[in-house]
């Protein structure tokens, strides 16, 4: 890129095109809160999919609402809020200078998000193993105990949405298998979405925290941290969202 | 070849080896570069959607199918929608001339994110590059609007693949349209406040707003039919308790706003062409304006009209009826605003303005039958036949593909230095009219009579009526290769046309041409009104008009 | 008339039965009704000459009407891309004068029997049948053939024309407003009528139990055409349905389908117990398979008391109390000839006077 000649006297953070420090940060916010409003018409399609069947189709939502595991997920709202409440208060340090708490308080940003994903895969195995026979992912690796009555969850040929214990109206309710099935459709699409987005978000605030540990960043210029703070928040709502919806029917 | 007359600028580089030349360009961050990347891929694909047209439109010169089997022929009206609407239409006018012209025309010195605007591109093409694969591993025969349950249960073609190529290319609309709102707001030259600012980049704004808005609804629309396919679940397939229906409302939520993504920046470059050629201030600035916001906005409110016989309920229908009328409005405002600012005014018939003043006269039509569209009780009658067909073309192809040439004509001089030749620029800009014309003016008729669309095989009546179409677009393809033609031979042995050959006002116009990379050498400070042409602007240019001026 | 869409032809089922494909003919100034449904993808039904158009959609009923005022015939298209041959799915309009189509109605053709099979050269008759005479007509044909679908489905069994059995009467429901079991109310419109054949759960009228079987998969859309004109024909708001053309002479009516009692014995009965044991067997779904017309699964039961019935084993008993109590209980002891043992157990699931009651009611049971 050809440049004509000038003064470094500013930041050297100051891209080229811009005039002002001022106006960098106030444009990079400004894109990511646009960037947010997509994301969020985005999980918006599904959440329109997710009531329109509801209405349709409602005592299968319950039901199957009841084969989810909702203290996993409680475990996993509290970790994320708290996920939030840190990188809330990386931004705070970035701002006033704090490199090294800043780094802590990512890295233990990272850390709440790697449990997030944990328990969610915890979550996902378990459905699996129930579709592969076994209680539990442990007994489905060591080939142990195995469940009684036959369940799978994922969707798919092999979907299969227990009727046997639970109200006797479960077995009555017309195209409960099918029903089911797309239930735990669109809470896979929406929670592996909202996955892939978490990934996506710790991979941001890994980049963040190597970049405070160069330095990079100063009580005048930590836009970057305050904008992947913004996307951090974005993901926790989603799933402050997702949570009730799916979980507490 | 005087290109010594051509000062350094956007396009020289200093490079020791063809990688290095070729990495310059491929990597670039200039906003400038990356119009011209999209330039020469938008035409590309547009021939591609062309040809797939062509044989289109010459199996229909006979009504039984001779030239290709039915499921060709249905793989070839759908390349030709998705490739046009996806691939030419949705990016032309933004990621061209509003990728150029936006940092120019407010004064900056780039987009407010040029790396993300590389971004951009690359997922253009990435999303071209599925639809291509899609399209030579046997095509997708769904139409371009991909119905359910036919799409997500019964199709056997490569309904994924040209749905990922689409998604993705939503990305793409979506990081331009991010940019541009962003380095409105944001990145402006003092003094340049949003009163000033050229109609082109409230057009730009207003667009922007819907693709961030409309593009993700889209995104999410395809992706669930794409688990349909895999996965066999029923959201849309009603055999396996889903409702099409909904396949419906969440495609054309988008897809109505789209439109407005495609004619919105065309309504942006006909204001810049009227005022320049007419050499007059716009009239009613600030109503064209919010006008453009008006659409934007209404536009989110009416994809209903899409579906008046689809079974949803006759109150619905009347609600988008009654509001796809209003969305009428602001159109029709501009629409006379352009023409109350070519009363009186000095006006220059070279071919931008050949393009412009067509552009007027097709939209009206176009926008015209697109109300009598609205009335249910019409559509009844002519939804899913030709009209339909004839009314979309004369918007997208009378409306954008005209603006878009007027705008490339018009900015030419700008981008790479050369003037056109304005001869062959006139024949062409009227071989195009003629052979639209004489395409699309036959489809209102034989829509009106009852021809359905998407039919391979017709009844005998309707022939005449095809042969008419089939024989116009020959004239119209022959209309859009011709430029193609002496744009690139002007690249050679063009006149060199200097800052500002069309004697226009705006930020654009006064650096030089083409543009040095930084854009401006200081900081331009904006203390004009948009358009400030002399009061006597008509009466001194018709004074000091000499042969061989540009205008 | 009811009309089918499918990749890539149209069916068309006119009121009397009569069939065709591609083709609709339809009297002039007479107001015509389509009831229209898609097998597989949306399509969607065109007739330019007549200004009119609607989407066909599959799992659900969308409608059409018009009055066609000038003879000849018309274009008939699929105006919704529905796949390789959308542009081959086209037809013809015939319209001509009442006689011509009356004529026409009654000249063999295809028609759909009710048992769902297509027969050429048919003509569905106008048998006349008991009862009163409500709505357009009972005499309809389609109508007729869905009575017949509706007593060997079953449905007679708890949808009980004068009431109180399982199931809701069905006389007088089409076209009324249906309080449902959530306190929402309903029209039952075409739609209606359709869900709740094919799964009844997702609106059960108020005061009755989710016990329908679902017919999804289980019946064909010219079957649940026919049960749905059926349903029209017994409701006095059936105005609205297809026109039932009346037919130019009336047809001679088949033999009966009842079949004939061979004399009993009879007996004196409980007058008291047995109006309990009629309520208890209509309640329990009896009705059901011991159907009055003996078309059910199970025998026919009025006469049988102190009767000698045949058994599978080949021998031969006397129906007395005895043999009716223990049928009830344990119906596999004494299987009667032709019938399949599958009558359910019900010992340990009636009290014993409940059984009185029973027995008392199939004694009432008299020619």
């Amino acid at each position: 890129m050809a440049t004509t000649s000038h003064e470094h006297g500013h930041n050297p953070a100051l891209q080229h095109h811009f005039d002002t420090p001022e106006q960098q940060r106030e444009a990079a916010t400004l894109g990511m809160w646009a960037f947010l409003t997509t994301e969020i018409m985005l999980f918006g399609g599904i959440f329109m999919a997710y009531a329109v069947y509801r209405w349709a189709y409602h005592e299968v939502w319950a039901l199957a609402a009841t084969h989810l595991n909702t203290p996993l997920a409680a475990i996993n709202t509290v970790v994320l809020l708290v996920s939030s409440l840190t990188v809330a208060l990386g931004v705070h340090a970035a701002a006033s200078g704090k490199q090294r708490q800043v780094v802590l308080l990512l890295l233990v940003t990272i850390l709440l998000g790697a449990a997030f994903l944990g328990i969610k895969v915890t979550e996902y195995s378990e459905k699996f193993a129930h579709c592969a026979g076994y209680a539990n992912p442990i007994t489905w690796i060591s080939g142990g105990a195995t469940l009684e009555e036959a369940e799978c969850l994922v969707p798919g040929q092999q979907f299969h949405f227990p009727v046997g214990h639970g109200a006797e109206e479960a077995s009555s309710l017309p195209n409960i298998q099918r029903n089911a099935q797309l239930f735990y459709l669109l809470y896979f699409c929406a929670t592996g979405l909202h996955a892939i987005h978490m990934i996506v978000g710790i991979s941001i605030m890994a980049v963040l925290a190597w970049m405070a540990a160069r330095g990079r960043f100063s009580s005048e210029y930590y836009t970057p941290v305050e904008i992947g703070g913004l996307y951090w928040h974005l993901i926790d709502i989603i799933w402050v969202f997702l949570f009730p919806l799916f979980y507490l029917v | 070849m005087s290109t010594s007359a051509i000062p350094q600028n956007y396009t020289s580089t200093r490079a020791d080896s063809a990688t290095e030349w070729i990495k310059s360009w491929l990597l670039t961050v200039d906003h400038k570069r990356i119009a011209i990347l999209y330039l020469l891929s938008i035409n590309f694909f547009f021939l591609l959607g062309g040809l797939a047209a062509s044989l289109v439109r010459v199996e229909l010169v006979t009504p039984q199918g001779d030239l290709m089997t039915a499921d060709m022929y249905n793989r070839m009206f759908t390349l030709h929608g998705v490739i046009m609407v996806f691939f030419f239409l949705i990016p032309a006018i933004p990621a061209v001339m509003g990728n150029f012209l936006v940092p120019l025309m407010i004064g900056a010195r780039d987009l407010a994110f040029p790396r993300l605007n590389l971004l951009s591109w690359y997922l253009y093409m990435g999303g071209g590059v599925f639809a291509l694969v899609a399209a030579i591993t046997g095509g997708v025969d769904t139409g371009w609007t991909f119905y359910t349950p036919f799409s997500s249960s019964y199709s056997n073609s490569n309904v994924i693949l040209t749905m990922s190529g689409a998604f993705i290319m939503g990305f793409s609309s979506i990081l331009t349209g991010l940019n541009f709102i962003v380095t409105i707001h944001k990145m402006r030259a003092p003094g340049m406040t949003w009163f000033r600012l050229p109609l082109f980049i409230w057009a730009n704004y207003a667009t922007s707003l819907i693709q961030i808005l409309a593009t993700p609804v889209l995104g999410i629309a395809l992706l669930l039919v794409m688990v349909e396919r895999v996965w066999r679940v029923g959201i849309f397939d009603p055999a396996l308790g889903g409702d099409p229906l909904l396949f419906q409302h969440l495609f054309w939520f988008y897809s109505h706003p789209a439109v407005y993504i495609m004619i919105l920046p065309a309504m942006g470059v006909i204001s810049e062409l009227i005022s320049a050629f007419s050499r007059k201030r716009i009239f009613g600035y600030e109503f064209i304006a919010f006008s453009s916001i008006a659409i934007a906005v209404l536009g989110f409110l009416v994809w209903g009209h899409h579906m008046f016989v689809s079974s949803q309920s006759v109150y619905s229908g009347l609600v988008f009826s009654f509001i796809t009328m209003l969305v009428a409005i602001p159109s029709a405002i501009k629409v006379f605003n352009w023409t109350a600012t070519l009363y009186k005014g000095s006006i220059s018939y070279r071919t931008p303005m050949l393009y412009a003043l067509g552009f007027i006269g097709l939209f009206i039509i176009g926008g015209l039958t697109g109300i009598f569209l609205g009335v249910v009780a019409v559509d009844i009658h002519v939804t899913d036949t030709y009209f339909v067909v004839a009314h979309f073309h004369y918007v997208m192809v009378g409306g954008t593909i005209m603006a878009y040439l007027g705008g490339i004509h018009y900015w030419w001089p700008k981008m790479t230095g050369r003037m056109y030749n304005e001869a062959w620029g006139a024949i062409s800009a009227l071989v195009v009219f003629v052979g639209f014309n004489m395409t699309f003016f036959p489809q209102f008729v034989m829509g009106y009579l009852g021809m359905p669309r998407r039919y391979h095989v017709y009844p005998e009546e309707f022939q005449i009526y095809h042969v008419l179409s089939t024989a116009g677009a020959s004239i119209l393809g022959l209309g859009f290769i011709i430029p193609i033609i002496y744009l690139t031979l002007s690249l050679f042995v063009g006149k060199v046309a200097g800052p500002n050959p069309w004697a226009a006002t705006g930020l654009e116009w006064s650096i030089a041409s083409p543009p040095p990379t930084h854009n401006f050498d200081q900081t331009p400070v904006v203390t004009e009104e948009a358009y400030a042409y002399p009061e006597d602007a008509a009466a001194q240019d018709s004074d000091s008009w000499q042969a061989g001026s540009h205008l | 008339m009811y009309v089918i869409g499918k990749q890539w032809m149209w069916h068309v089922q006119h009121a009397n039965g009569k069939r065709e494909n591609n083709e609709l003919h339809v009297p002039i100034g007479q107001p015509v009704r389509l009831i229209m449904t898609s097998q597989d993808v949306i399509h969607s039904f065109y007739i330019p000459a007549f200004r009119i158009k609607q989407d066909v959609l599959p799992g659900r009923y969308t409608s059409l009407w018009f009055e066609a005022t000038k003879p000849g015939e018309y274009h008939l298209f699929c105006a919704e891309y529905c796949g390789t041959e959308h542009s081959l799915m086209i037809g013809t309009v015939i319209v001509m004068s009442l006689n011509e189509y009356q004529a026409w109605l009654t000249t063999p053709g295809d028609v759909i029997m009710p048992d769902g099979s297509i027969q050429a050269g048919q003509v569905l008759l106008n048998p006349n049948t008991s009862g009163p005479q409500l709505g357009p007509s009972l005499s309809d044909p389609m109508a007729v053939a869905g009575e017949q679908l509706f007593t060997s489905l079953g449905c007679a069994g708890c949808h009980v024309e004068a009431g109180g059995g399982t199931g809701p009467s069905l006389r007088n429901v089409f076209g009324y407003t249906q309080t449902l079991a959530d306190g929402s109310t309903v029209l039952a419109d075409e739609n209606y009528i359709r869900t709740s054949i094919l799964t009844s759960m997702k609106q059960i009228v108020q005061g009755y139990q989710p016990v329908m079987p679902v017919y999804e998969g289980q019946i064909s859309d010219d079957q649940l055409n026919q049960l749905l004109a059926y349903i029209v024909s017994i409701s006095n708001r059936g105005g609205n349905a297809p026109a039932s053309v009346p037919v130019a002479e009336p047809q001679p009516s088949p033999a009966p389908t009842s079949v004939p009692a061979p004399p009993s014995a009879g007996g004196p009965f409980d007058a008291d117990l047995a109006t309990k044991g009629e309520q208890l067997f209509n309640n329990l779904g009896c009705v059901a398979c011991h159907q009055d017309s003996g078309l059910g699964l199970g025998p026919r039961l009025r006469g049988l008391y102190n009767r000698q019935v045949a058994l599978a084993d080949g021998s031969s008993i006397t129906a007395d109390a005895a043999y009716l109590q223990e049928s009830i209980l344990n119906s596999a002891a004494k299987v009667v000839k032709d019938y399949n043992p599958i009558m359910p157990v019900y010992q340990g699931q009636l009290k014993d006077d409940e059984v009185r009651q029973l027995v008392e009611y199939i004694k009432s049971l008299t020619e």
